[in-house]
């Protein structure tokens, strides 16, 4: 029988042999392409990270989050505030704000341990809305509504625009943020997220902490969260307390959706989306927002396809090479659809 | 009050469907954009105007009777929302549910500012409100505004519970939000009886639209601030319950008002997450609200 077993050697060089094309497709741009469209795939890439996070929080752990944007814009802010105010290099930055975002991840992961469910949606976008406020309060920290730049930009090395430097970084930064996403959810705390996701009560008899599963997952998600906002502010130099209001949380959750949350395929559409649908708008001259598009697919992925484009993409590439599952009880992939 | 009016809204259709309606606020924007094409003349400002001003002959109508427009249109608006959208998802599951409602969110958000432009417009108030239109009591001044907006919330609130009370589609209301499969069996039709309860919340949402907009200015993003202080009101107040909404959003406003007033370091700007850090102080202690139903959950 034709196809690939998962697993073997075939699949193997097939997965390398993917992943390669897919990161020199993604940096190409930048050394092709001039800065201003060039920038856009730099945006994309951070937006990608962003999007990994949240497809964690919603589709692998179950827990709905409006308030992604809130993360974002701590590692956004982190970024900011080491390098430009402490006169941090931009790479600290980037090292902390996914643990600052951690940090925030886990509080709202703990208020959603109390609170479940229906009263989950109130609650996280209550968070979106309320986090510019306080940005704008402490404005002695964040600069409020007029914003922080980033001060200290990267040097590149000779040979190389800052927006190239900028974009290899991000790429490269994000490769190892894939990975380590892939690996999570293959190994055993991401197997435990998964049981919590699907039935608390029986994965609790298998001895898995239901409680510090479900918070490390919301603070997993956000750290991603952060990385992919700071990723961002390395593209654009500087953060603002407006840019960071309900509808972009709302925009990154439908762009999830849309992609197909619990599936790394899925941050990936959700990420082409949120750069593409704007840039599409745009050059048609249309004055229809992009939030009209976002809410119209949203609506309709959900009514039509539960799993959102990561499904139909996987099925393309399943029909051009059939994989088949090796062993059964094994793990299986990560970018199964989500259930 | 106003919290309370939407609040109400939407502990209405959470009754109907036992789902959280987070579009109410867009809903409400969108019946308020609506009364006042009814209510301006045709100017090429707002769009819409000249196809009302051929659609009605009276335009320009009495303000009361524009809001009375905006709440059909509303409650049509919700029927329509909830027969093409909500109800296809509604068997799937709770994120189904709450997807879809953030896609109308984002859906009738963006409508609105495609067809009204992202620009802040006065509306007239429902009520005479002058400088010197008050009542003097006891030194402190009641605005005929003021009063006027409490007593139409106190009276819909009155006609709501007699229609819940007394009459028989308050009963089916009640059988289809407690069991919808035995209510199947007595003879109600559940999907008939969630759109009745889906259009008398779009008809609210409406009017608190209207009675809101003359304080807060009328524009694409008005509700989220008050779709928000409503939630907290709704969730505050449990939210399976009518008299806790009222109850909640009352509470909500006082607790704003007095928060921002006295604690200084709070101040006005940041009275909303204050309202937030409440309600959420009291789901913990409460998962359910002051007056919801309690639930029994293990986890």
């Amino acid at each position: 029988m034709f196809g690939v077993e998962r697993g073997s050697a075939a699949w193997r060089v097939l997965v390398a042999v993917g992943a390669v094309v897919a990161v020199v497709a993604v940096t190409a741009p930048a050394f092709v392409l001039d800065p201003i469209p060039a920038r856009l795939f730099t945006r994309f890439v951070a937006l990608a990270v962003v999007l990994l996070g949240l497809q964690f929080v919603v589709g692998a752990s179950g827990q709905l989050s409006l308030c992604h944007g809130v993360f974002v814009a701590v590692g956004s802010y982190t970024a900011a505030i080491t390098n430009t105010t402490w006169g941090w290099p931009i790479w600290a930055g980037l090292l902390l704000s996914p643990v600052t975002a951690f940090v925030a991840g886990s509080l709202v992961g703990v208020l959603a341990l109390r609170i479940r469910a229906t009263y989950l949606g109130p609650v996280t976008l209550g968070v979106a809305v309320a986090f510019p406020m306080l940005l704008k309060r402490f404005s002695w920290l964040t600069g409020g509504a007029t914003g922080l730049p980033l001060l200290r930009e990267m040097d590149p090395p000779a040979g190389l625009a800052l927006h190239q430097w900028n974009h290899v970084v991000s790429v490269a930064v994000a490769s190892v943020a894939f990975v380590l996403m892939r690996n999570l959810q293959q190994s055993a705390i991401g197997l435990s997220v998964r049981a919590v996701a699907e039935n608390a009560f029986s994965a609790s008899t298998s001895g898995v902490d239901v409680r510090a599963t479900r918070v490390r997952a919301f603070g997993t998600g956000a750290a991603f969260g952060g990385l992919g906002g700071a990723l961002l502010v390395i593209d654009t130099p500087i953060v603002g307390a407006d840019a960071y209001d309900l509808f972009r949380s709302l925009g990154y959750y439908a762009a999830a959706v849309v992609g197909g949350v619990g599936s790394m395929v899925g941050a990936v559409l959700g990420g082409l989306l949120l750069i593409g649908v704007p840039w599409v708008l745009d050059s048609l001259g249309s004055r229809v927002g992009p939030n009209l598009v976002f809410g119209g697919l949203l609506v309709l992925s959900v009514a039509l396809s539960p799993g959102g484009l990561a499904v139909a993409v996987q099925r393309i590439v399943r029909w051009v090479i059939p994989v088949r599952d090796a062993v059964p009880g094994r793990p299986t992939d990560s970018a199964d659809p989500p259930t | 009050m106003i919290y309370s009016t939407i609040a109400l809204a939407l502990v209405i259709v959470y009754r109907a469907t036992g789902l959280l309606n987070v579009a109410q606020g867009e809903l409400s924007t969108m019946s308020t954009y609506v009364s006042l094409v009814l209510h301006t003349k045709a100017t090429p400002a707002l769009a819409g105007t000249g196809f009302a001003a051929a659609l009605v002959p009276f335009t320009p109508w009495p303000w009361w009777a524009c809001i009375v427009g905006g709440m059909v249109f509303g409650a049509l608006l919700a029927v329509v929302v909830e027969f093409l959208v909500i109800r296809r998802v509604a068997a799937r599951s709770g994120f189904a549910v709450i997807s879809a409602t953030v896609g109308m969110l984002l859906l009738l958000n963006g409508l609105v500012e495609r067809i009204w432009r992202p620009v802040v417009r006065g509306v007239p108030p429902a009520f005479p409100n002058a400088p010197a239109d008050y009542l003097s009591v006891g030194g402190a001044r009641l605005r005929y505004l003021t009063i006027g907006t409490v007593a139409t919330i106190a009276v819909t609130l009155a006609l709501l519970w007699l229609l819940l009370r007394f009459t028989k589609l308050g009963l089916a209301f009640r059988a289809v939000s407690s069991v919808p499969e035995v209510s199947r069996l007595v003879g109600i039709r559940p999907g008939r009886v969630t759109s009745v309860g889906w259009a008398i919340a779009g008809a609210i949402g409406a009017l608190a639209g209207a009675l809101v907009a003359p304080t807060v200015l009328l524009e694409p993003q008005m509700m989220v601030r008050v779709l928000i202080f409503s939630l907290v009101a709704a969730t505050v107040g449990g939210l399976d319950s009518l008299g806790g909404s009222i109850i909640g959003g009352v509470f909500i406003g006082l607790a704003q008002t007095m928060i921002g007033g006295y604690v200084g370091f709070i101040g006005s700007s940041l009275s909303l997450p204050g309202a937030l850090a409440l309600m959420i102080a009291i789901l913990l202690y409460r998962p359910t609200g002051l007056f919801g139903t309690r639930r029994v959950e293990r986890v």
